[in-house]
């Protein structure tokens, strides 16, 4: 009896191991293998470095360097005591501090941690040395990003960022790993495709201290392709530098191409806070600043174009024969409809004048009359044609459309009547109007070109690949009228009494129109701007020059414009 | 007053217990190749392979020896073994040499002897030599209390060393024994209850790495790289051995060494995750045949002693087989506890194989 008893006890032992090793090696086997392969098999990412992006004549603007960080494999470390002493000594930190980044590591023991990022070459060698005497730790070489102008023309190269939760889901079937740095902005983000190369790797067997027993498999990695700007890098600073302290944007751009020479946009940032880990606080500041450092006003900024729209109504009334080079009105200094009353910029006004004067003179009452003469539906017609209200489609992310209304979008979006006062403002480039300095440079260019619209971009070629192919939208404009509006471009900057005269530069033909936009805050918050193009004969450069809140005039931008002009031809762009 | 036996004629060697042994030699050594070779050549065998080959042999000449011997001279001599195993014991706080901050050997030139081991045997002998000498007695409570007293000089000087799975195998064996012999159950339930009661106070006793042993076997997680490794390592090596095992030398568990103590406790990690399910079930029944055949051994007994001696024994195997695997997959805390005659060690192996060579002897005197 008791035997039985006590054979049932171990029938239960039998019974219980057999049960315990069913779980373990049949029911939970799966998940058991998937650990031991964790255990045993890594992949070693091996970096590949990103793309080199070079100006037009090509200078280095952006590329890798190698940068050296300081790392531990936790599991790796035999002596935590003489690898503190040897790290403070090397990184030149205090004890508590080594010990500290010792404990950091542990979270992840089997894999890489950075104690700290881009330590310089000195250090780097003397941690080199230390890590003979020292498993576990590590020096990691990887390739950081260079943005050899600094500040200038950041807003159209961009940054870069660490990936971020979203974008990995979408976006790791590309080929894109957690940690990964992408582009974030600008050139750095809209070629980021082509910059970014593909990673390398190796699938090691390792053994319980992360060691290397075996190579499994062995990928190449593919280094990044190296872009080729339209832009002239000492022209882009030139211009950055005129805009230092100012808020606003310069487009220089090839008018037959639409190849962007230079696209500035000020305030500006530097880049490499964003790949700099110990620029954190920059970084966050940045974001907040009320400035918008970050937003690129050449293409993300609209404003009201103001006088140089005046090209646009200018062509409207000749192109479509409402009126002639002929046509006068006379301006007395101010404008009446109704009980309202709109002055010219000039007291006492400029008389009576035809199209090439009132270009001339940007003559705010000649261009009410024309504009209640035509309508603004025409009008509307013609801006649109000209691209305003729509995307230039420059290779840069985040551009604007801007705003073109007329009638029906004022009923739609502001739901009220179309007055003819409306008309009025809208004729000088007021009222229910705003683009983007890029669309302004659009639009000169067709002046500038004789009658097509061009695609604008700023990336010439990937590696041997001609990528700028030229993209001509003919406008159909009149050969007269095309002929007028440019004699009048031409005068308002060569005859004296021109508003553009100071866009003049020596040995070289500029014509061009000044605009000064009213924001409603008052003369001193009048953006200034400039539109115009050089040669007159062969257009080589269209540049546009917008002064956002300067308070002075298009005059002064004309002025800068003539820096710039003068600057494209020492360069020998013009 | 012991009689001297002879009124049954001897049966032949046990071929149950004979081919079980030479089994878990034979496969000590096919399992302690695969935990210690090295992975660039695997054919070279280590030294601790041969040492355990030795063993193994010293083992199974010991065992043939014993099998040979009327158990009745052992229990004869049984209180003067029990002894001079608890004065090894004593020795050992003396002259004993540590290993992982416990003192549970001692050096006898090249070899190191683990006297707890033997007083496994010392204990079963002086256990069965008690109940046989005072079988009128059992069933009171005076004799169910000198028997605890009997064991409890062992438990204590084990349980000191610390040792404490060693020390706590004890007590299954002194319960089988007396349950077979007939004591009152109601004493060992008294007494369970009484130690269950006691446990809070126990756990005060305990050393800091006994306790983290016990909160890791709750949660492994708490300490994943230290007192939790081994368990999460050893889980994960015999689990990722499947069904049919990853082969013979395949383990990568094993052979890359995530495994600790890979060819001492945690033997069977390695043999789980080489072997699978399968072969891990084939070594469990082959202990279970033991076990059995000791079973049947209790009712073939002629006399009580040899009740007493079968009944420790399997007892004793069938207890450090359950609780060493169980350790290894994760069922029981980690308790220093190897698998017989598989783990590495002398004298565990030896001991292993005394124990069989007795019930050997059991078996040539038992009635057919």
């Amino acid at each position: 009896m008791r035997t039985n008893v006590y054979s049932a006890i171990m029938a239960g032992l039998y019974i219980t191991l057999l049960i315990g090793l069913s779980f373990l090696q049949i029911v939970r086997h799966d998940k058991y293998r998937t650990m031991s392969e964790e255990n045993r098999l890594r992949v070693v990412p091996i970096m590949s470095p990103r793309g080199t992006i070079y100006d037009r004549n090509s200078r280095p603007v952006v590329k890798d360097a190698i940068s050296f960080n300081a790392s531990l494999i936790y599991s790796q470390i035999k002596d935590k005591e003489a690898l503190a002493a040897a790290l403070s000594r090397a990184l030149d930190i205090s004890a508590d501090e080594a010990a500290e980044a010792i404990k950091r590591s542990r979270k992840q023991p089997f894999t890489l941690t950075v104690i700290m990022p881009d330590i310089g070459i000195e250090k780097a060698i003397a941690l080199e040395e230390a890590g003979m005497d020292n498993p576990g730790l590590i020096l990691d070489v990887m390739p950081r990003r260079q943005y050899i102008y600094g500040s200038s023309g950041a807003n159209m190269i961009g940054y870069l960022g660490y990936i971020n939760r979203d974008e990995y889901k979408r976006l790791r079937h590309y080929g894109y790993s957690i940690n990964d740095l992408v582009g974030r902005d600008g050139i750095e983000s809209y070629y980021d495709d082509y910059l970014r190369g593909s990673y390398g790797g190796k699938q090691i067997e390792v053994d319980n201290r992360g060691r290397e027993v075996s190579l499994l498999g062995f990928k190449e990695p593919v280094p990044g392709r190296d872009i080729y700007l339209s832009v002239d890098m000492e022209l882009q600073k030139f211009c950055d530098d005129l805009m230092l302290e100012k808020r606003g944007a310069i487009v220089v751009m090839d008018p037959k191409s639409g190849a962007v020479i230079a696209l500035a946009s000020s305030p500006s940032f530097d880049p490499e806070i964003f790949v700099d880990p110990s620029r954190k606080k920059e970084r966050s500041s940045i974001m907040r600043d009320r400035q918008f450092p970050l937003m690129n006003r050449s293409i993300s900024g609209v404003y009201p174009p103001g006088s140089v729209f005046k090209m646009v109504v200018a062509t409207a009334a000749l192109d479509s024969g409402r009126q002639t080079e002929f046509t006068t009105f006379n301006c007395g200094g101010s404008f009446s409809l109704g009980r309202s009353t709109w002055k010219c910029w000039k007291e006492g006004g400029h008389g009576p004048q035809a199209m090439r004067d009132a270009i001339k003179h940007s003559c705010n009452v000649y261009f009410y009359n024309t504009g209640v003469a035509i309508g603004a539906d025409l009008i509307t017609r013609y801006a649109s044609n000209f691209g305003f209200g729509s995307l230039t489609g420059i290779d840069l992310p985040g551009e604007a459309r801007g705003i073109v209304s007329g009638a029906e979008w004022k009923r739609k979006f502001q739901a009220s009547e179309w007055y003819k006062g409306d008309t009025v403002n809208y004729s000088i480039g007021q009222g229910y109007l705003a683009c983007t300095p890029i669309q302004v440079a659009r639009m000169v260019s067709v002046f500038a070109n004789g009658g097509y619209l061009v695609r604008p971009h700023v990336v010439d070629r990937i590696e041997d690949v001609n990528i700028a192919g030229r993209e001509e939208i003919d406008m159909g404009i009149s050969p007269e009228a095309m002929k007028i509006v440019r004699e009048g471009l031409l005068k308002a900057v060569n005859e004296t009494g021109g508003t553009a005269v100071r866009a003049r530069v020596e040995g070289v033909t500029v014509a061009g129109k000044t605009g000064t936009a009213q924001t409603g805050g008052g003369p001193s918050r009048n953006h200034g701007w400039f539109a115009g193009f050089a040669p007159y004969e062969d257009a080589k450069v269209a540049v546009v020059i917008f002064d956002e809140h300067g308070g002075k005039s298009g005059y002064y931008a004309a002025e800068t414009a003539g820096k710039v002009l003068s600057k494209a031809k020492d360069l020998g762009v013009l | 007053m012991r009689i001297r036996r002879g009124t049954y004629g001897l049966n032949p060697i046990d071929k149950v217990l004979l081919f079980s042994a030479v089994a878990l030699v034979a496969l000590s050594l096919v399992f302690m190749h695969s935990a210690t070779s090295d992975r660039n050549d695997p054919y070279a065998v280590s030294d601790m392979f041969i040492k355990q080959a030795v063993w193994g042999m010293v083992g199974i000449a010991f065992m043939l020896l014993m099998s040979r011997i009327d158990y009745m001279r052992f229990v004869n001599i049984a209180y003067v073994l029990y002894a001079i195993a608890l004065g090894m014991l004593v020795l050992i706080f003396l002259i004993g040499s540590s290993r992982y901050g416990a003192k549970r050997w001692i050096a006898l030139g090249p070899i190191s002897l683990q006297p707890s081991e033997f007083v496994k045997i010392g204990v079963i002998l002086a256990l069965a030599a008690f109940m046989g000498d005072r079988r009128e007695k059992i069933g009171t409570l005076s004799n169910f209390l000198m028997a605890v007293l009997l064991v409890s000089p062992a438990f204590l000087l084990i349980f000191a060393q610390p040792d404490l799975g060693t020390a706590l195998i004890l007590m299954p064996i002194l319960f089988g024994v007396m349950f077979i012999c007939g004591e009152n159950v109601k004493y060992t339930i008294v007494t369970f209850s009484l130690g269950l009661m006691c446990l809070p106070v126990f756990w005060h006793i305990l050393r800091d790495y006994q306790k983290s042993r016990l909160l890791v076997f709750i949660n492994p997680n708490l300490d994943p790289l230290g007192a939790g490794y081994t368990i999460i390592q050893s889980k994960i090596a015999v689990g990722s051995g499947g069904f049919l095992g990853k082969g013979w030398l395949g383990g990568t568990q094993s052979q890359l060494k995530f495994l600790p103590e890979k060819h001492t406790d945690f033997i069977f990690s390695t043999i789980g995750e080489e072997w699978g399910f399968i072969g891990g079930m084939l070594l469990v029944t082959l202990y279970a045949v033991i076990v059995a055949r000791a079973i049947s051994l209790i009712n073939e007994a002629g006399d009580i002693y040899a009740k007493a001696i079968a009944a420790g024994i399997a007892t004793l195997l069938a207890f450090q087989v359950f609780t060493n695997i169980a350790m290894t997959i994760g069922m029981m805390p980690v308790v220093g506890i190897p698998l017989p005659a598989i783990s590495y060690g002398g004298s565990n192996t030896v001991t292993t194989l005394i124990g069989l060579g007795l019930l050997m002897s059991v078996a040539r005197r038992a009635r057919r």
